[in-house]
C-alpha cells in the first residue's frame, strides 16, 4: 500500500501537467453538475414557494375605475375610504395585504458591477439598479431570510433628514457593505440595513411574472403615512399602495368586509380580482421551467460524464506500458490496480476539496463528487480487465 | 535448475482461433548455463520465455524451479518468484522514459522485501555496467546501448539466478549489440547467472553455450 501510494504520488508529480488538466476538468465538471442540480433545486424551491404561499389563501388584487357621474366628489372622503381600506386590511386577522412597486434608481459612486441595467428616461439612457418597494407583510409572506443585518422596522416612517434603510439582494454582497450609505440621482440617501440570503424569491402577482429572484434587487420600505418626497423616497399615497397591493384572505375569509368599506366611494368602482387562475398559471409555468431546465441539465451532465469517462480511459491506456514494466519487475496486477485507484482517488479528492471551497452547496458537491468517483472507478473496470488479461510481454513490446 | 515437463500453452482454448503455442515441451536447464532460444516468428519462443519468467502460466504440464513447482502458485507468489529469481531484458528496453536511470533500476528493489542501501546498490550496479555517470539522467536522454545497460542493471539489481532476454540486441547496431552480448557473457562467467536469450541472430546464438531450437511450439 505504502509503495503504491508513493508511486501514485510520484506519478502525479512526474506527470503534473496531465494530472493538472485532469484535475481542472474534474473540478469544472463537479462544479458544473453541482450548479445544474443546485439550479434545479432552486426552481423546485420556488415552485414550492408558490404552492405554500397560495395553499391556504385566496388571493386578490384591486383595480380602481373612476365613476364618471361623481367626478366632482370630495377627494378627502375618497382618501379616507382608501385609508380605512388599508388600515382594515392591515390590521384584520382575516387578511394579509402587501404592496410591491418596481422601480429603478441611479446610484452615484458605486463600484463597477454587472447588476445595473440600462434604462431609458425619455431620450437618455442611464445605468440604473432595480428596486422593489415593499410593505412589511411581504417579508413574512415570502419568508425572506437575511444573510446579514436586520429588516426595516414595520413602523418605519420616512423623514427627509434620515437615510432610507435598504435590504440588498445577495449579489450586492461582493461590493457593498453593511451600513454603507449611498445617494441616488435625486440626492436621496440610502443606508444598507442588511443583505438577503442567496436564492430568495417572491411571486409577482400584479404583473403575473411568476417567481422572481431577489438576488439583484434593492428592497426599499414603503411608507404610506408620510407624504413628503412622494414616490422618490419609498413614500406612496394610499391609492398607489392599493393599486399595487396583493390581498391574501386567510381561513376562507371572504373579501366582503373590504368590499363593504369601498361601497361608500362615489369616485371609484373598487373591483377585487381573484388571481386563482393566475396562480395556477404561474405554478404550471414554473413547473415547465423546471422541466426545461432539467432537460438541459441532463445533457450537460451527460456531456460532463462523457468527458470523465474519456479522460479516465485515456489515462489508464496511456499508463498500461508503465504498469506492465512494474509487473515485470515483481508487482502483482492487484498492486497496479491499487496504484491506479490511488492516483484517481487523489485527483478526485483534490477536485472535491477545491469544489467544496468554491461552492457553497456542500451537500450537492459531496453527492456529485461521490457519483464522479464511482464513475471514474467504473470507467477503470474495462482497463483493469484489459490489464488482467493482456500478455505482459505483448504490452511491453507495444511501443506507444 | 529449471525443469519443464510436458508444458503446453493454448491460447483461445475451444474457440475458432485456438492457438497451440507450446506442445508438450520438455526442457531441463542446468544452473549457470547460457543458452540461446532460436526459432522462426510465431514458433513459441516468447511464450516459452514468458512461462519460464512466470509472466504467464502453462495450460498444462509441470514447471519446477530449484525443485519447487510453480504452476500452482497464486499471482502474489508468482510475482515474488519473478522479483527474486528472474531478471528481464527485452528488445526495446522497457524503460519508463519519464523516470531517471536510478529510479528505473530501483523498481525491482521496491517490490522485494529488502530495501536496504537502495541507492548504494543501484550506483554499484550502474558502475559495474559503466553508466554510473548517467544515474541522474532521464531514460529518454540515453542512447540505445546505454538504455540496454540500464535494463540489464535493473534485471540484475535483486541478484536473480536467471536472466531472461528477449532479443536484447534486436534494436541495436552490430557493434553495440556485441557490447551488450559481452556484458551478458561477463555476468554469466563472473556471477554464475543462468542466461536464456531469445534471438534470431545465429552469430549471437553461436556465442552461447547451447541452442534450444523451437518450431511450431515444439523443441527439437
Amino acid at each position: 500500500m505504502i509503495t503504491q501510494l508513493k508511486y501514485a504520488l510520484e506519478d502525479l508529480w512526474a506527470k503534473k501537467l496531465y494530472f493538472l488538466l485532469f484535475l481542472i476538468q474534474i473540478t469544472i465538471i463537479t462544479l458544473l453538475v453541482t450548479q445544474c442540480f443546485s439550479l434545479i433545486y432552486q426552481k423546485e424551491q420556488a415552485f414550492n414557494n408558490i404552492d405554500d404561499t397560495f395553499e391556504a389563501s385566496d388571493v386578490y388584487y384591486l383595480s380602481l375605475a373612476e365613476q364618471a357621474k361623481y367626478i366632482d366628489s370630495n377627494n378627502e372622503e375618497e382618501e379616507q375610504i382608501m385609508e380605512d381600506l388599508y388600515t382594515y386590511a392591515t390590521n384584520s386577522k382575516g387578511y394579509t395585504i402587501f404592496s410591491t412597486i418596481n422601480d429603478y434608481i441611479e446610484i452615484k459612486e458605486i463600484p463597477q458591477n454587472d447588476l445595473s441595467v440600462e434604462v431609458e428616461y425619455g431620450p437618455t439612457k442611464v445605468q440604473a439598479y432595480q428596486t422593489l418597494a415593499i410593505s412589511p407583510a411581504f417579508i413574512d409572506v415570502f419568508r425572506l431570510s437575511l444573510a446579514k443585518g436586520k429588516f426595516f422596522a414595520p413602523n418605519w416612517e420616512y423623514t427627509s433628514q434620515e437615510s432610507i434603510p435598504v435590504i440588498l439582494g445577495s449579489s450586492y454582497q461582493t461590493f457593498m457593505e453593511m451600513d454603507q450609505k449611498f445617494t441616488d440621482s435625486n440626492n436621496v440617501t440610502y443606508k444598507v440595513a442588511g443583505f438577503l440570503q442567496e436564492g430568495q424569491n417572491y411571486v409577482d402577482i400584479s404583473f403575473g411574472e411568476g417567481v422572481v429572484t431577489l438576488d439583484d434587487k434593492i428592497l426599499i420600505p414603503i411608507d404610506v403615512t408620510t407624504f413628503e418626497g412622494i414616490y422618490d423616497t419609498g413614500n406612496v399615497d394610499f391609492q398607489t399602495y392599493l393599486e399595487n397591493a396583493t390581498i391574501l384572505t386567510t381561513n376562507n375569509h371572504g373579501i366582503g368586509e373590504l368590499s363593504n368599506i369601498t361601497k361608500k366611494s362615489q369616485l371609484y368602482n373598487y373591483t377585487f380580482h381573484s388571481v386563482a387562475g393566475v396562480a395556477r398559471y404561474m405554478e404550471s409555468s414554473t413547473k415547465d421551467a423546471v422541466g426545461v431546465f432539467l432537460y438541459i441539465s441532463i445533457w450537460v451532465i451527460i456531456f460532463a460524464f462523457s468527458l470523465v469517462i474519456i479522460n479516465t480511459l485515456e489515462f489508464v491506456n496511456k499508463n498500461l506500458r508503465e504498469f506492465s514494466i512494474h509487473i515485470f519487475c515483481g508487482a502483482t496486477r492487484k498492486d497496479i490496480a491499487l496504484r491506479l485507484f490511488l492516483q484517481i482517488f487523489i485527483v478526485w479528492l483534490l477536485a472535491s476539496i477545491i469544489s467544496l471551497l468554491v461552492s457553497d452547496r456542500i451537500i450537492i458537491v459531496l453527492l456529485v463528487s461521490l457519483v464522479l468517483l464511482c464513475l471514474c472507478l467504473s470507467t477503470c473496470i474495462p482497463s483493469f480487465i484489459k490489464l488482467f488479461h493482456l500478455q505482459i510481454s505483448d504490452m511491453i513490446r507495444r511501443k506507444e | 535448475m529449471i525443469e519443464l515437463h510436458n508444458i503446453s500453452k493454448i491460447y483461445n482454448k475451444s474457440k475458432s482461433n485456438q492457438v497451440n503455442a507450446l506442445k508438450e515441451v520438455n526442457l531441463t536447464i542446468e544452473s549457470n548455463s547460457m543458452l540461446a532460444i532460436m526459432g522462426p516468428s510465431g514458433s513459441g519462443k516468447s511464450t516459452l520465455l514468458n512461462i519460464l519468467g512466470c509472466l504467464d502460466v502453462p495450460t498444462k504440464g509441470t514447471y519446477k524451479l530449484h525443485n519447487q513447482e510453480l504452476q500452482a502458485l497464486n499471482q502474489k507468489k508468482l510475482a515474488r518468484v519473478r522479483n527474486q529469481h528472474f531478471g528481464f531484458v527485452v528488445q526495446d528496453f522497457a524503460l519508463i522514459e519519464e523516470y531517471k536511470v536510478m529510479k528505473n533500476v530501483e523498481i525491482p528493489i521496491l517490490y522485494s522485501g529488502d530495501k536496504t542501501n537502495k541507492k548504494e546498490r543501484v550506483l554499484e550496479m550502474l558502475d559495474m555496467l559503466g553508466i554510473k555517470d548517467k544515474a541522474t539522467e532521464y531514460a529518454y536522454n540515453l542512447s540505445g546501448g546505454q538504455r540496454q545497460r540500464v535494463a540489464i542493471a535493473r534485471a540484475l539489481i535483486n541478484n536473480p539466478d536467471v536472466i531472461l532476454a528477449d532479443e536484447p540486441t534486436g534494436a541495436l547496431d552490430q557493434k553495440t549489440g556485441q557490447q551488450v552480448l559481452d556484458i551478458f557473457k561477463r555476468i554469466h562467467q563472473e556471477q554464475n547467472k543462468t542466461i536464456l536469450m531469445v534471438t534470431h541472430d545465429e552469430r549471437i546464438a553461436k556465442q552461447c553455450e547451447g541452442i534450444v531450437n523451437i518450431e511450431d511450439g515444439e523443441i527439437y
